[in-house]
């Protein structure tokens, strides 16, 4: 077993979890934040995005144990406490930019990485951004409309 | 009231938050997970199942055909699939055994220990395997189905014919490659078994859960989890795992979940059916088409499922959008040693499509024609007769959609300027530009819905809110809102009083399947007349005329005017008022299963799509540019939802003709891992232009017609089209990789 | 299944003598992408995240050193990196997408020794220089040599891959570096190339060539830029240099696609490097 005290989505809490567990089982099977989601347990779709440490990683390739007490987290479940969360999910809504909705919160924490650091980003650089993360119902479009919507390009 | 509006998605706020519950976030006290145990060979005799002695497996649930209560079979349209292998293996990976334990982890360990142990039989792999025995041997194949389309006199057309142009047309594999894998979970409650799930059709999944356990249907409930995407693939896939998990909840008394890992999801889970088609056409001088004689195989993999249906929409759309005089379709469904193909958008005739809108271009290319001047030429028009006879009396709008892209793509002019540009070695990349025509036959095929008996229904609660009832599943296409829409607006009322929840069979009538572009057309069109018997019974109950208007309800010639929620309060009595309405199938649409004579479908809807592209002259990669496309959809109830779907599945098909392959090797899809299996990501699309037109279909709810499937049609042979423009090659193969560009280019010499 | 969660070098090489056969765990892009496939993990894993100091870029001695820690994300944009070396920055970016440009390290990128490795053919021209270092001694060894086969390299039991050196490359070269993948992004390279030249009046002065996902390892082509040094590139000088390339690779028809191909796109890649198109 391994005790990690990390900070969550802005909560400092201590958890307990198996050595061989992957961030993505942690935040799943042990917190109960299931808005993180698997879709191929590889790395290539993003549907586990997170943020660690301000950088977006995936949780799916993330070996919980290397990650140290003081870490932070922040997943779906964070992202609508803060602002610029709630308006790009107010943004994917109105833009229809979510479908099935299985991508969403992957493309909403790639989202949210992407507009933490760039405020207006354009066309090519939000293409890029989200790169790593595959939709499979929109085509896209209505997504990087979303992105705009948000960052007040439209 | 809300009828073309942008109405935001219901649900939207919980699929942002990730609130939402998909099945694999699901837990239950004492659940067990499950696994499948697979057969090691494409085709061979089970000589047994092997349990490692030294293994502990007295935590482990397992399941063998022989535990089977009821049935060992998957009911879909006939009964020749096992839910698990008894004697004979038909694919590699076909279910012989189920497994579950406490944890994934201990499963995973257990299936370690199992081996097991076959005697291997040659099997038959592979579109052109299957086409070369075709061609030498054909009764030595299984047909699953051979209908035949028949009209006029082909051998008479060739004969009076100025040309007659030859050409076959490959296409592979697909995989649906929806986000979230197959899921299902089983328990049971009250002498009940409860399956939740990723699925499109649960009134696919109860008698199928039933025959296996050997238990009432009335036993199974089934109920929709929020899926995340479909496409088809969760059509009859679902049965058969929810077959599994039931087995192993019955065995156990556990409850059973059972989540595919993405590699087992692409390697044994159903795929578009690979297809060859062999089109021999008579063509008068200036382009007229006046004989069509084609041969259409796919590849139906080891059981029946749905390929009889899938193979008729795919015959039933060869003739693309031309008015034909003389034709003559054999098409066969073939069995083969590889997982069953099944249903993906489009359900066939994106096959057929590819082949036929190639075709028309290869007889341009040959007899040099414009792509836009032989269309026209040929083009069906309201009155023409379709193959099978049926005769268009409405909302024929393939013409219009046909223009209309012209002038916004620019078609003409850069067609011939990209004809005549350079191939020399001075610039990086050659570009093209080609178009599709196409259409799509909304609903069921002939006489699917007449047998169907679709009901749904609506209920008027004593508050005043109304929850519509109908066995159709929102994967994301938008049910959950367009329908609110649809009663809100036939009833005048606002549309927060108006609710549509996911459908469980405990609940909602069977309004069919959620398939064939047929949710919003035909369930739709149930639901409308379920709001106007909802209003003639306001009118009994008041005992005189009702009309709604801005949700008041307005009583007799003196106006009285009453709020919708006091009526309701007054009408129901306090008790839920149920009102049930089955689909009025159309008198005139007759249909000759035996012949393939008659109505095909009641409507269709059009699309015309023309793709830019640039072929890079060194390394043969083809990068779409622009994407326009015209889609004329009846009415667009939720015009961003229907962009939504058009735009979505545009890019499905982009992948579909370039990049998604999907090869065997020894049994097994190489490409069987999102490492490996390619769909477009967000800097493989091209600029996109979509436009939507309205020629509203009289039976549909306010003028719609189908749509989700439209869009998957017509891109994969627009891009074939464009590098035909770009490189003069005929390419008659999807996808059309670097790999094939580079072949094809060998066999002209040009390398 | 053990961890263990060095946090210097020091403690880090305890630990791997007394656990020579332990798994060293960097990012995890391509290792956790394996376990989960295999659906089993290794006894012993020795992650190597928590050392201090091992993710640094600096320039010394007519050296850039890059530490073996370092994210891919941190090679593209970095300042360093991108005056002197711009074709690795240029690799960089084409690795995945961001989240994996955000883990995947160099040091597991050239540990990991794909064929497809997309740092590996701008380190094999840059002349890239492995420093690896034990208990006992530390040694240094060229990238080509560091590679052994498939998959394969030179990396001892009881060793940790300290840093990447790289030479300033001389004055006045063009580099450039192309990868076609099976898409545009989040791709793995079918055919990949590096190149460095410097063209004189005379004749080519300077000419380094190395090519990803056509051979067991990524590889430097030294046969060809012994063929091409002091030529002046005319057409049949050129086309020379595409034969004596197609002797020299070994390229397999795999999941991605076939030799042929990877044979062609190569030789086109080539052409159009050395033709300046």
């Amino acid at each position: 077993m391994i005790k990690r005290k990390w900070n969550i989505n802005g909560k400092i809490q201590n958890i307990q979890f198996e050595e061989d567990q992957r961030l993505l089982d942690v935040l799943r099977d042990v917190l109960d934040l299931t808005g993180t989601k698997e879709g191929c347990g590889e790395g290539e779709c993003g549907t586990c995005s997170v943020i660690i440490n301000g950088e977006l990683k995936l949780a799916c390739l993330q070996l919980a144990a290397v990650l140290p007490d003081g870490t932070d987290i922040l997943t779906i479940e964070g992202v609508e406490k803060t602002s610029l969360g709630k308006r790009i999910q107010r943004s994917f809504i109105e833009t229809n930019a979510v479908q099935c909705g299985f991508c969403t919160p992957g493309m909403i924490i790639a989202s949210f990485y992407l507009l933490s650091n760039h405020k207006k980003p354009d066309r090519k650089t939000i293409k890029r951004a989200l790169s790593g993360n595959l939709c499979r119902c929109t085509g896209y479009n209505s997504i990087f409309e979303a992105i705009e919507l948000a960052s007040g390009r439209k | 009231m809300y009828i073309g509006k942008n109405i935001n998605r219901i649900d939207g706020f919980e699929r942002v938050t990730g609130r939402l519950k998909f099945i694999a976030d699901y837990k239950m006290d004492n659940m067990l997970y499950g696994l499948t145990v697979r057969a090691p060979v494409a085709k061979g005799k089970l000589k047994g199942i092997i349990f490692d002695k030294h293994f502990n497996f007295s935590d482990i649930t397992i399941v063998t055909a022989s535990d089977i209560k009821g049935e060992n079979i998957i009911h879909i349209i006939k009964d020749d699939m096992p839910c698990l292998v008894k004697d004979q293996i038909e694919y590699l990976g076909e279910p012989v055994a189920l497994i579950a334990a406490k944890s994934l982890k201990m499963a995973y360990e257990a299936l370690r220990h199992i081996k097991v142990e076959v005697e291997e039989e040659t099997p038959i792999m592979g579109i052109e395997e299957i086409v070369k025995t075709y061609k030498r041997e054909p009764d030595s194949l299984t047909y699953f189905y051979r209908p035949c389309i028949n009209k006029g006199d082909v051998n008479k057309g060739f004969d009076e014919a100025s040309y007659i142009v030859e050409a076959e047309f490959y296409t592979g594999f697909q995989e649906h490659l929806y986000l979230e894998p197959q899921g299902m979970l089983t328990y049971q409650k009250n002498g009940k078994f409860y399956s939740i799930g990723s699925l499109q059709c649960p009134y696919y999944v109860r008698p199928a859960v039933a025959k296996v356990l050997g238990i009432k249907e009335e036993d199974v409930i089934v109920i929709q989890a929020p899926t995340g995407g479909a496409f088809g693939g969760k059509e009859d896939f679902p049965s058969l795992l929810a077959a599994h998990t039931a087995l192993l909840c019955q065995k156990s008394g556990k409850p059973v979940i059972m989540i595919y890992d993405r590699e087992e999801d692409i390697s044994f889970t159903t795929k578009r059916h690979p297809s060859y088609v062999h089109h021999k056409a008579g063509v008068m001088k200036e382009g007229r088409i006046i004989a069509l004689e084609s041969t259409i195989i796919f590849d139906a993999g080891a059981y029946t499922t749905l390929s009889p249906v899938v193979l008729s929409r795919g015959a039933l759309h060869a003739c693309s959008v031309y008015n034909i005089p003389n034709v003559r379709i054999s098409a066969n469904a073939i069995k083969s040693n590889v997982p069953p193909t099944g249903a993906f958008r489009g359900f066939g005739a994106p096959q057929t499509l590819f082949a036929m809108e190639s075709f028309i271009d290869t007889i341009a290319h040959r007899l040099k024609l414009s792509p836009y001047d032989i269309r026209k030429k040929n083009l069906i028009k309201t009155g023409s007769e379709m193959a099978t006879g049926q005769k268009l009396t409405e909302s024929v709008a393939i013409d219009k959609c046909l223009d209309r892209l012209i002038n916004i793509s620019d078609f003409k002019k850069k067609y011939e300027s990209y004809k005549k540009q350079s191939k020399s070695r001075e610039t990086e990349t050659l570009k093209g530009i080609g178009i599709a025509t196409v259409m799509h036959g909304a609903s069921f095929t002939g006489s699917g819905e007449l047998i169907l008996k679709s009901k749904g229904a609506i209920q008027l609660n004593p508050d005043g809110t109304i929850e519509i009832l109908i066995a159709n599943t929102d994967m994301g296409q938008g049910v959950q809102t367009i329908f609110p829409q649809i009663v809100a607006s036939k009833l005048n009322i606002p549309i927060e009083l108006v609710r549509c929840p996911l459908p469980d069979t405990s609940r909602v009538p069977n309004s069919g399947p959620t398939v064939a572009s047929r949710t919003t057309m035909i369930v739709g069109r149930i639901i409308s007349l379920c709001c106007d018997e909802l209003l003639s019974l306001f009118e009994k109950h008041f005992k005189d005329s009702v009309k709604i208007e801005k949700g008041f309800l307005i009583i007799g010639k003196n106006k009285k005017r009453i709020p919708f929620k006091k009526a309701a309060e007054s009408i129901t009595n306090r008790k839920p008022l149920y009102i049930e309405k089955q689909y009025d199938f159309p008198p005139d649409q007759v249909w000759d299963e035996t012949d393939f004579k008659g109505t095909a479908y009641p409507v269709y809807s059009w699309g015309a799509i023309a793709v830019e592209i640039e072929v890079n002259k060194f390394t043969f990669e083809v990068r779409p540019i622009n994407l326009y496309s015209v889609y004329e959809i009846g009415k667009a109830i939720n015009p961003k939802f229907s962009m939504g779907q058009l735009e979505g599945g545009s890019i499905q098909a982009l992948g579909y003709g370039l990049i998604e392959r999907c090869d065997l090797k020894n049994g097994k899809f190489f490409q069987n891992r999102l490492q490996t299996y390619i769909i477009p990501t967000s800097e493989d699309i091209p600029e996109m232009k979509t436009v939507i037109l309205e020629e509203p279909y009289s039976r549909g709810p306010f003028g719609a017609k189908g749509l989700g499937e439209l869009p998957h049609n017509g891109v994969a042979p627009a891009i074939r089209n464009a590098i035909l423009n770009a490189l003069s090659i005929e390419i008659n193969e999807i996808p059309i990789t670097p790999e094939v560009i580079l072949k094809h280019m060998k066999n002209r010499g040009l390398i | 299944m053990k961890i263990f969660l060095p946090t210097n070098i020091k403690e880090f090489l305890e630990i791997k003598s007394k656990e020579p056969d332990a798994i060293i765990l960097a990012g995890g892009t391509d290792l956790l992408a394996q376990w989960h496939n295999n659906k089993i993990m290794p006894n012993k894993i020795i992650s190597i995240s928590m050392l201090k100091n091992l993710s640094f870029i600096k320039e010394e001695n007519n050296f850039v050193e890059i530490g073996s820690l370092t994210n891919h994300a941190t090679i593209e944009s970095n300042k360093i990196i991108n005056k002197y070396l711009p074709i690795l920055a240029t690799a960089a970016s084409t690795i995945g997408a961001p989240a994996i440009r955000n883990m995947g390290t160099i040091g597991g990128n050239i540990a990991n020794a794909s064929p497809a490795a997309d740092l590996a053919p701008a380190l094999l021209v840059y002349d890239a220089i492995v420093k690896l270092t034990s208990m006992n001694s530390t040694r240094e060894l060229k990238l080509s040599e560091f590679y052994r086969g498939y998959k394969q390299t030179a990396l001892g039991k009881d060793e940790l891959i300290f840093s990447i050196k790289i030479p300033l490359p001389p004055q006045g070269v063009v580099t450039e570096f192309f990868k076609i993948g099976t898409r545009r992004a989040q791709s793995i390279a079918k055919v990949s190339l590096a190149g460095l030249i410097k063209k004189e009046k005379k004749g080519i002065d300077i000419i380094r060539l190395a090519a990803g996902s056509v051979a067991p390892t990524p590889i430097r082509l030294y046969e060809l830029e012994k063929f091409l040094q002091g030529k002046i590139l005319t057409r049949s000088v050129i086309s020379t240099a595409c034969d004596i390339l197609q002797k020299y690779i070994k390229p397999i028809t795999d999941v991605r696609s076939t030799e042929e191909y990877r044979r062609i796109a190569l030789k086109n890649i080539l052409v159009k490097f050395l033709s300046g198109i």
